[in-house]
């Protein structure tokens, strides 16, 4: 099973790095630091201090560049990590980027690490995530896919993309990401982060875990995603084959921290995941869910929601009733710039109700009871009273019998 | 000598809508068809209603943006094909998308112009050269860029800008919120956003006590005092959000902004004394109090809208002209409640409002009411003017 994690700070980084002096772990971490990273707590100097010590233990270190930047900010930051020389494989074995103006900039100065594309956000489709490979196939070498696919879809996708995949695992779900500073101003300006928990009325759920920093507000789900009890206690033949899937990334992703647990717990349960993996999800003290991993059934309650009306407004359309006034007259707007309505016309009328009724126009009359011969686009006529008939229904030029 | 303006987009939730925001001056419009789109209780377009609001929009001069901006699954795509045939055969001037799978559907389907939806979140020059360079003739910009950042991009890549003038704004970077997948069980990228950011929160930090805030509802885009910014940055296309909103809504935003921006044309700037009543005039619909959001500094906290403390300020649509015999009647469709004694404003397409008080109700048989009622065909007197689609607004009790 390939690993990948995520290091927020140095607490994680020491638990990584003691993990692995007593058992095999993952070979790559993911790191980031403040000023383009959303989470990580390292500052630049930080990271690149981090990053050493993990590349001592052979471990392979990617950079998170996921903040979304502007094109001022975006230039100024790209700017500088290109003249620090954090763009060179020497440093990290490749970047992790969301934003296409990110992806596009790597290219424009041939990047020589690794790209892994993050193509969490509304990437559900395999044209469009083998569309992105295919921008640059010779660098991106993973796809990291949405975490909202169920099992099915990450199985179809690792198989059929000819780069590596990743699965967020473990962790939290981000459900909103917003660059304005939402939460600080209610609590006063002083602090670089602040941490909330949000509860609404409005809502079934209770307790979301609100984060703000530098780069905006951030909400996340109120129960983190774990798969690992359905991957290895549950098997059936798309478990394995999801297991045994040699270019599939599991990632364990740890915003805010992995709670009673150890990484060296973590590596081990895995390991041992008949015997292990109940006591890892109780030790996690955060609840969790499976998310949509079985089964993504987002569309249904609102297909149920789009308005099946079906009217047909081609041929012998002519317009619609917009007055009914019981046994006194129909007022009729005609809206086809094709038809019009002569006296002695059959019409059809077809109501929102699916009423259908039938009419010869003996009489039209204006508003003022003037009598007319033949009506058009935009005009509105009175003809006699149908019943069943109903504003908002349909008429047309019922050629039938002719 | 005229001076150049951008286009102005205005949203068309119905076909009856259209026909509103065309009449009053929008040079296009963007609409839904029954699939593929992001408002999923929108009127959304049939295939004859979409034939009938092209003829009508291509007939004023005004063009149509179909959108097709749903983050599709693989299943979704079921049907795409043919709605892009007919997406063609209606000659619609171009398609609005996000999702990459559907822009490559597009290419290997049609000649369909294609626009890049904002929610695809295209926040910088480097982006929006990647996006060119895989098809796209247009990009709605992300809401968080400014209008000085958007006339660098402009300056940087060769291709068409559209920004947000007016109207709600997501709170979230477009596309990076799911709030209803995993709370409603609604995917919000494929129409099935239920407003979370709208609710009232109850917040605790450290066990503190609880501060209750609408503190992720955004008030709304207002863009008229930057007019003179987005022609000087060359932005080609100003577009108003609001697909699910009014008629009012609809005939109002494009009256005055077509207005103001043809007084720009005519003048080259914006030094008018109907600056005020334009302002006015979109306080009038259906709002949350107005932002500058982003468009010329960083969305401040100003910008978050608290509920308790709006003020309304907006006017009631009375009805709708659905035929206007010169000198002779007006047929109007009630569309909110009025008395005799009241006073009704006309919107003209063109021009100030007209005045008039209801000295009496009449229905087109010539039957006389105290009160008119929603649904209700009333024939009212002619005014110089007045023609199908015009709005008329109420003033209950004779006070405007
Ligand atoms: S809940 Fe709010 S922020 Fe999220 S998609 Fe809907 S409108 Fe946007």
């Amino acid at each position: 099973m390939n690993l990948s994690i995520a290091l927020y700070n140095q607490e994680m980084v020491d638990d990584f790095l003691s993990a692995l002096d007593l058992i095999d772990g993952p070979k790559e971490v993911i790191i980031g630091f403040k000023e383009i990273s959303r989470f990580f707590s390292f500052t630049k100097e930080e990271c690149l201090k981090e990053c050493a010590r993990l590349k001592e233990k052979n471990v392979l270190v990617y950079l998170q560049w996921d903040v979304l930047m502007t094109e001022n900010i975006f230039q100024s930051v790209f700017h500088s990590l290109k003249s620090q020389g954090l763009l060179t494989n020497e440093l990290f074995s490749g970047i992790r980027v969301q934003d296409p103006g990110a992806l596009q900039s790597l290219k424009e100065i041939n990047y020589e690490g690794d790209i892994h594309l993050l193509c969490e956000q509304g990437n559900h489709n395999l044209l469009g995530l083998k569309s992105w490979y295919n921008i640059w196939p010779e660098k991106i070498k993973r796809i990291i896919l949405s975490p909202e696919l169920p099992g099915t879809k990450v199985l179809e996708y690792a198989m059929a993309l000819p780069c590596d995949c990743e699965i967020l695992s473990w962790g939290p779900i981000l459900l909103f990401y917003t660059p304005r500073a939402l939460v600080s101003p209610l609590y006063g300006q002083d602090e670089d982060e602040i941490h909330v928990l949000g509860t609404s009325e409005e809502s079934p759920h209770k307790g979301f875990p609100i984060r703000e920093n530098v780069h905006g507000t951030f909400m996340l789900n109120t129960k983190d995603k774990f798969i690992f009890d359905e991957l290895f206690l549950e098997p059936d033949l798309l478990k394995s084959s999801l297991l045994k899937q040699k270019n599939l990334f599991w990632r364990l992703d740890f915003i805010e921290g992995p709670g009673e647990v150890t990484f060296a717990q973590i590596f081990k349960g895995l390991k041992n995941p008949l015997e292990s993996i109940e006591e890892l999800k109780r030790q996690y003290v955060r609840s969790v869910t499976k998310g949509f991993f079985r089964v993504n059934k987002t569309d249904v309650l609102f297909k149920k929601l789009k308005n099946s009306r079906l009217q047909d407004r081609s041929g012998d359309y002519l317009g619609e009733i917009v007055d009914v006034k019981k046994k006194k007259h129909l007022g009729l707007l005609i809206k086809s710039p094709n038809n019009s309505l002569k006296l002695g016309d059959r019409l059809r009328l077809m109501s929102p109700e699916g009423n259908e009724k039938v009419l010869t126009v003996e009489y039209m009359q204006d508003a003022l009871k003037n009598g007319i011969t033949e009506a058009t686009d935009g005009d509105i006529v009175f003809v006699s009273p149908v019943g069943g008939i109903s504003i908002r229904s349909m008429v047309y030029l019922d050629n039938s019998l002719s | 000598m005229t001076h150049w303006v951008p286009e102005l987009l205005a949203p068309a939730g119905s076909l009856e809508k259209l026909k509103v925001a065309v009449s009053y001056g929008a040079d296009a419009v963007y609409l839904g068809g029954q699939k593929f789109g992001l408002r999923s209780a929108a009127d959304n377009f049939t295939p004859s209603e979409l034939r009938e609001g092209v003829r009508f929009a291509h007939l004023h001069g005004s063009q149509v943006y179909v959108v097709l901006n749903s983050f599709l699954h693989d299943q979704d795509f079921e049907g795409l094909p043919e709605f892009l045939s007919l997406l063609e055969d209606c000659n619609v001037d171009a398609v609005i998308v996000s999702d990459r799978g559907v822009i490559e559907a597009i290419k290997e389907h049609s000649d369909l112009v294609i626009h890049l939806s904002t929610q695809a979140s295209c926040l910088n020059a480097a982006a929006a050269k990647l996006w060119k360079d895989l098809g796209v003739s247009r990009i709605v910009l992300g809401r968080e860029v400014s209008i000085d950042e958007a006339k660098r991009i402009k300056e940087k890549v060769d291709i068409e800008l559209e920004m947000f003038v007016h109207g709600s704004m997501c709170m979230a970077y477009s596309g990076n919120c799911v709030i209803s997948n995993y709370t409603q069980g609604r995917d919000s990228n494929r129409g099935g956003c239920a407003h979370s950011c709208r609710f009232e929160y109850s917040l605790t930090k450290n066990d503190e006590e609880k501060k209750y805030a609408h503190f992720m509802s955004s008030k709304d885009l207002q863009g008229i005092r930057q007019l003179d910014e987005f022609i000087n940055a060359g932005i080609d296309s100003l577009k108003v959000e609001g697909r699910m909103k009014s008629h009012h809504y609809a005939g109002t935003i494009s009256k005055v902004y077509s207005e103001a921006l043809s007084f720009y044309k005519n003048s080259g700037s914006f030094m008018s004394d109907d600056l005020y009543r334009w302002e006015e005039e979109l306080s009038k619909v259906s709002h949350r109090s107005y932002t500058s959001a982003s468009l010329e500094h960083t969305a401040g906290f100003d910008s978050i809208f608290d509920e308790r403390q709006h003020v309304s300020s907006e006017a009631n649509m009375a009805a709708i002209i659905l035929e206007a015999k010169e000198d002779q009647y007006i047929l109007a469709e009630v569309r909110s409640p009025f008395h005799v004694g009241d006073t009704l404003e006309y919107l003209p397409f063109n021009g100030e409002a007209i005045i008039s008080k209801v000295d009496s109700i009449i229905d087109a048989s010539g039957e006389s009411f105290e009160k008119s009622r929603p649904g209700m065909l009333l024939r009212l007197p002619a005014i110089k003017g007045a023609r199908a689609y015009n709005i008329i607004r109420v003033y209950p009790g004779g006070q405007l």
